[in-house]
This record gives structure tokens, sequence and C-alpha cells, in this order.
């Protein structure tokens, strides 16, 4: 039965996220390095790491901590969630329900967007017109689809992970735009030493590097802080993402939830 | 019993939502009765299992309403704030909330149906939440909250924002369940609402319990106060003097065709009534206990 209301809550957080304007804005936003390699590729010379620079790095984690939050703050702002709340559902399970709902309904426009940029950078984008980087800076269809993939991954991570932060915190927003600068690096360079093993994009990005014999050109010299993939970049993202969740799982079990005005 | 909550206390911070509050709630229609932030909110989100008591034991049904979500097979809640997933139709928001109480569609669906038309719905069944009145809108939350026949009810102001006439038949509802021998918690600030729904009521005033019982009960226990009598008649002067003299009476007031008097025991002024109109051949046209209300007994406690 929880497994079939999981389902329910899940469709139900899709099917109105759909109806949303913020899936539009969403829309936009996670197809910025599709047009921006479309458009500007040609001009720019490192032109395949500006574009996985503005996926990975900007759109994932903003996306992810967008999103993320609002898995339990749309209920909660919106008060509904007493009525979930008051169903024989587990707390987990209306949070599972909620994260799968979001991740369906946004994670398809992150895969296509950062499909399409990749696509660009292929044979088959050059048949279709659409090769204008450096030679150097070329994809295999396989490491095109791996781009897509490790995005898709990612944002699975950074959505659990601000899910989960905003179970715990009421200012969660707040506090993981800090942490996209100072963790991960947005709209910056990525910090070194210990404090870069929790950056997920690092791992998502060295993930997917791992695809290349070697590096594209492009890549290093704008990441040269990334070093070099020194192997488990899937198992720390698994280790993030498990981490997260069950930290939000229990924070949802343990914590009551205050309505905006509750005090009566 | 049912709905137990012992020695609970419950604080917001520093604000006191609860103190020290022991209720058993029994089968039947109870009114919880306070003035705004007296409480009621924080003691009906604890009893459905939205808060946690700060201290003390909250059960239903000898259950952690907060730690067992399985509880709500049994229970159906109507919150107090004022929403609703507005893009859904009043019907597929009462299916929904049913189905996840375990439900298959088929039957969720005719439980919802049942339920939307029990709260008189049912041609606005298909319209969407966003395009409902205050009244539909407050009537498609009771909706919800019966349409899976739970055995506990807990309703947070429900009357608010209801034509007469809406208002009426949920009064109606609500006592019909009571007599079905459903467990139905009742709150409002109006006083009359509820005594229109029940004579059991818990009075709660800055987080305190301040008195329980039948609103006769309750009455009983304010003997400092003298109870006031209306009677309506004629010969309003000539009763006011007769009454003055009887033990017990301690103050008469006359005005047009009525005198009000005070007695500490009500009963010997019933008793002595039709004795004093036969011998002194006075007409009587009514006769009703003035200070039996809410309004007045919650007047006097909380003085």
């Amino acid at each position: 039965m929880s497994a079939g209301a999981t389902f329910l809550v899940a469709r139900n957080t899709m099917a109105r996220h759909l109806r949303t304007a913020r899936f539009w804005l969403m829309t936009v936003l996670s197809s910025v390095p599709f047009w921006v390699a479309l458009i500007a590729g040609g001009e720019l010379q490192q032109f395949f790491g500006t574009t996985l620079f503005l996926s990975y790095q900007v759109v994932l984690p903003l996306l992810g901590l967008i999103m993320g939050v609002s898995v339990l703050q749309d209920e909660i702002e919106g008060r509904t969630i007493t009525y979930l709340y008051t169903t024989p559902m587990s707390r987990a399970s209306v949070f599972l329900g909620r994260l799968l709902g979001t991740y369906a309904a946004f994670a398809p426009l992150l895969f296509l967007s950062v499909l399409g940029s990749g696509l660009v950078y292929t044979d088959a984008g050059a048949e279709l017109g659409m090769r204008r980087a450096a030679q150097s800076d070329f994809l295999t269809a396989h490491q095109m689809w791996a781009t897509a993939a490790f995005a898709a991954a990612g944002f699975l991570v950074y959505l659990t992970f601000f899910a989960s932060l905003r179970a715990i915190l009421k200012k969660a927003f707040g506090i993981g735009f800090i942490l996209t600068f100072l963790v991960e690096g947005a709209v910056s360079k990525i910090p070194q030493g210990d404090i870069a093993q929790l950056s997920v994009w690092r791992h998502v990005a060295l993930g997917f590097l791992k695809t290349f014999e070697e590096w594209p050109s492009g890549f290093t010299k704008m990441f040269p802080e990334l070093g070099h993939p020194g192997g488990g970049e899937w198992r720390t993202l698994l280790v993030i993402f498990v981490g997260a969740l069950v930290v939000g799982l229990w924070a949802v079990r343990e914590r009551e939830v205050r309505l905006p005005a509750s005090v009566a | 019993m049912i709905l137990t909550l012992k020695d609970v206390a419950k604080w917001y911070g520093p604000v006191i939502g609860l103190v020290d509050v022991s209720v058993e709630i029994e089968q039947g229609v109870t009114g919880l009765l306070g003035p705004n932030g007296a409480g009621k909110s924080t003691f009906l989100k604890l009893v459905a299992g939205q808060l946690r008591p700060s201290t003390g034991e909250v059960r239903v049904l000898g259950h952690d309403p907060f730690r067992t979500p399985a509880v709500f097979r049994k229970v159906g809640f109507s919150p107090e704030p004022d929403a609703f997933y507005e893009d859904m139709t009043g019907l597929g928001f009462v299916s929904f909330l049913t189905r996840l109480r375990g439900f298959t569609p088929s039957e969720a669906r005719r439980k919802a149906q049942e339920a939307v038309e029990c709260v008189g719905l049912t041609e606005a069944a298909h319209k969407r939440i966003g395009a409902y009145s205050k009244g539909m809108r407050q009537r498609i939350k009771l909706a919800q909250a019966l349409a899976h026949d739970p055995e506990i009810l807990i309703l947070d102001e429900p009357l608010t924002g209801l034509d007469p006439v809406a208002r009426r038949r949920i009064v109606e509802l609500v006592r019909e369940l009571g007599e079905q021998g459903r467990t139905i918690l009742i709150s409002s600030h109006v006083l009359h609402e509820v005594e229109a729904m029940t004579p059991r009521i818990v009075l709660l005033h800055q987080g305190r319990v301040l008195a329980r019982g039948t609103i006769g009960e309750i009455r009983a226990l304010l003997d400092q106060y003298p109870h006031r009598i209306v009677v309506r008649s004629p010969d309003a002067r000539e009763l006011a003097q007769a009454l003055l003299a009887a033990p017990g009476v301690v103050g008469a007031q006359l005005s047009e065709g009525m005198v009000r008097i005070d007695a500490n025991n009500p009963d010997e002024v019933y008793d002595l009534l039709p004795g004093l109109v036969l011998e002194r051949n006075l007409s009587v046209h009514g006769l009703e206990m003035a200070d039996a209300s809410l309004d007045a007994i919650f007047e006097y406690l909380v003085k």
C-alpha cells in the first residue's frame, strides 16, 4: 500500500509541476547550455568546456537547489502537507513520492538539454551542420550519452541533497545557495583540498571525463583545478546520495512541520 | 478511551500553545471551545499527529498519532487553513486523498462521490477547487475527512465561511454522525455553533483547560454566580414581588413584560412557580434559563 501511495504522490507531484510557470522557467534555464552551444559555439575557443561548465556547474546545482528545496517547501507553503500527513502513508513515503515526482518532471529537461549540447560536438551533429567547435573538442556518441547520463545522475544527487536540507532547515534555500558557491563553486572555481571532495559537480565531471582517453583541450584549460580522475566517482556520488536520503528520511520522520502562522 | 491527552504541554519556542492538559474524549460529539489563541488548533494538531507534544502523551485509539500513520485509516481530519490543490476538481481532490488511504481507484471514486454528496456539493464536484466559494471549500475539506468512513473525525473550525443553509446542513450532519457512534472533536470560537451540535464541551483559555463536561454540569459548578431565570408574564411586577420572598432568590429585575430572577438554586424556583401562579391567578407566557448558554458560561469562566 505504501509503494502504491508513494507512486500516487509522485504522479500527482509531477502532474502539478508540469502545470506551473516555474516548469517553463526551468525549461528555459536548463536549455541555456544547448542554446549557447548551438548559437555561440563557433565563436568560442573553449567551446566544449564552456558548455559543460554551464551544464554541470551552473544549471545542475541551481536546478537541483530550486527544485530540491521545493520538494517539501511547496506543500508546506501551500499548507497542503497536512492532507498528506493525515493519511496512513508514512512521512518517508510522502517525501520519497515528492522527490520522485519532482525528479521525473525535471530530469528529462536537463537530460535533453545536455544531450542536445553534446550532439553539437559529434559527427552526427556535424552532419546536421552543427559542428562549429575546434577539432579537439569532438565527442563520440558514447561520450555524448555519458554527458547526459552524468547530468541526470548529478541532478538526482543535488535534488536529494537540497530536499533533505529543507527537511532539516527552514532557510534551506539561502544556505543551499551559499553552498553552491562555497562547495560547488558555481559561477566560480572549485575550492581545492578536502572540501572539493564534497563537490557533487566535481565528481560528475570527473566521472564523465573518464570516458576520454585524453581530456579535451578546451576543458583542461578551463578547469585545471579539477586534477585527474582518481577513481571512485560513482561510489562517492552514491555515498552523497544515500547519505542525503537517509538524513532527509530521518528528518521528515522526526521533525514536525510548522505551517506558516501555525501558532494558535 | 478513544482520544487521550495526558499532562500535555506544547511550546512554540517561548510561546505557550498548551499547558498541562489532561483530557479524555469519548464517543459522540465533543466541542472544543475557546477564543482565538486559546490553543484549540494546537490541541487538534496534536491529536491529528501534526505536532508532537513538548511534554506529556497523546494517544489516539491507543497509538501515538505522530509516530503511527496507520491510525489515520480510522481518523479523518479537516484542517483549519484554507489550503487545497487549486487545480484539482473537488471530486478529484477527495478521490486522490481517499486513494492514499488505501482504497482502489474505483472504491476511492465511489467513496469520494458519496462524501461529496453528503456535504451537498454534487453539482460542483467536477469544478476546479480554485473556482469554489469559501463555503464550498469548507465543505470539500469536510468531504475529504469523511470519505474513508472514519471512526474519529477531527474538525477544526468547520463552519467558518458557510452560508446559513450549508451551516445548518453541516450541523445536522455532525449530529447524525455523532449519533451513529463516531467520535467527533470539533473546534469553534462561535459558542452557539457548538451548542447546536453537542452539549459536551472542553473549554480552553490561554492554553489551559478551563472546564469540561456538559454545559449543564459546567454551569452547576459555577455556584458563586446565581442562576438567572427569565419569566415572561403580563403580571411581572406581582410575580417578582412574590418570588423575592422565596428562599434562595437573591434578586429580581423588572422590564417590559418580563422579570429576571437571580436564584442560588433554580430548581426551588421551578418548584415554587406553579403554586404561586395558581394561588394568585397570574399568567405566565414563557420561562427560560438565561445564563445556561455557552456564552454566559464562558463569560463567567474567563472572568
